[in-house]
């Protein structure tokens, strides 16, 4: 069940991981007038970190996805933010589309709540069971 | 809400009343309706709810399930575990109180 | 936990370099009849980030308008030459409004970002409340 905190784990990782794409989502918006500049993005964090949930058993086909983690994939830290390609461009070289900004600000705000809710209610079932007595 | 998260009732009227009324699922006939029995089967359901509700929670991370799903797994998941942790207050209670019995 | 601290970090950046612009989109549409003025530009550049400073943006020089400064004809005026002109303003008063209105834009964004980076510190810090 919760014995590995896998979850508890895998929701600080997405938080943390939305706290990330804010600061790129910031940085974009922040610079959407300056000429030349790109657009830069973080990939998605269920692309990062595909999970293959086998039913029936406890074990977790954790994908690493890059050779640099070590651990097989059981660290969920963000990676640095990089230059989106294919980005169309303003004549003045900007490629920062405003809309889709405050698109990607929405979703990652909804899953920032998901996953401080999950953690909170995975601590909360974890204190449950140390409880009185 | 799902008839799972009252289950501390349910473990209580299979204690109090034994026989045809416990027929539960996945419990072997020689047990059925004894406390054991229906302990046994609270368990596993107990485990199953909490299960669900880690599996929900990560196809959610990933994006795989909708929210609705997720808020769903994880109340149960509490109400489960606050039923289940009410139960063993319980018991703890009584079998100091019968301990505590002058012989 | 820095990450959100420097976005609000940038997000502010943002906004100021938003209303430094609009500073001098306003100071161009009150100047829009005064004989010789030349409009204002504001160019913005990211700067890099420093030690311990996160990169953010900031507005560079201010440039005038190179662009011809127009005719305008009016003989009674005690600034007319011989031909009865004097070289009015180049600020086209659509041109100043349409910027004036792509800042605004731009510095309610900023701010959406800056308060979504608040909200979200402030929801992480509640999970220790309780």
């Amino acid at each position: 069940m919760f014995a590995d905190l896998e979850i508890v784990r895998m929701a600080q990782g997405l938080a943390r991981h939305a706290a990330a794409r804010q600061e790129a989502v910031a940085r974009n918006v922040a610079n959407v007038n300056t000429p030349g500049y790109k657009q830069v993005g973080l990939p998605d964090f269920a692309s990062l970190h595909a999970r293959t949930v086998s039913s029936g058993s406890e074990a977790s086909g954790m994908r690493a996805t890059r050779a640099a983690h070590l651990g097989a994939g059981h660290d969920y830290a963000p990676p640095a933010p990089r230059v989106v390609a294919d980005a169309r461009q303003a004549p003045n070289g900007n490629s920062v589309s405003l809309e889709g900004e405050i698109m990607k600000a929405a979703e990652l705000r909804r899953d920032h709540d998901m996953a401080l809710a999950i953690y909170r209610t995975a601590t909360s079932v974890l204190r449950a069971g140390i409880g009185r007595r | 809400m799902d008839i799972r998260a009252t289950q501390a009732a349910r473990l209580y009227q299979g204690a109090a009343a034994p026989g045809p009324s416990a027929p539960e699922a996945g419990i072997p006939t020689q047990h059925a309706g004894s406390f054991a029995g229906t302990a046994g089967a609270a368990l596993r359901d107990f485990a199953d709810t909490l299960r669900h509700a880690e599996r929900t929670a990560a196809d959610a991370m990933v994006g795989r399930a909708d929210p609705h799903a997720l808020v769903e797994a994880l109340s149960q998941s509490e109400l489960a575990v606050e039923a289940a942790v009410a139960v063993r207050d319980k018991v703890v209670e009584a079998y100091q109180e019968i301990l505590r019995m002058p012989v | 936990m820095s990450d959100l601290l420097h976005t609000m970090a940038l997000s502010a950046s943002g906004m100021k370099a938003q209303s430094t612009r609009l500073r001098h989109v306003s100071e161009n549409i009150a100047n829009v009849d005064t004989p010789g003025f030349r409009r204002k530009l504001v160019s913005f550049e990211a700067a890099p980030a420093g030690i311990g400073r996160p990169a953010l943006v900031e507005t560079g020089r201010v440039r005038f308008d190179r662009s011809e400064l127009p005719l305008i004809h009016d003989p009674g005026n005690p600034l007319a030459d011989e031909s009865g002109n004097y070289r009015g303003s180049n600020v086209d008063l659509v041109v100043e409004i349409a910027d004036a209105r792509q800042a605004q834009r731009s510095y309610e964004a900023n701010l959406k970002m800056f308060d979504q980076a608040r909200q979200m510190t402030s929801n992480l810090l509640d999970l220790l409340r309780n």
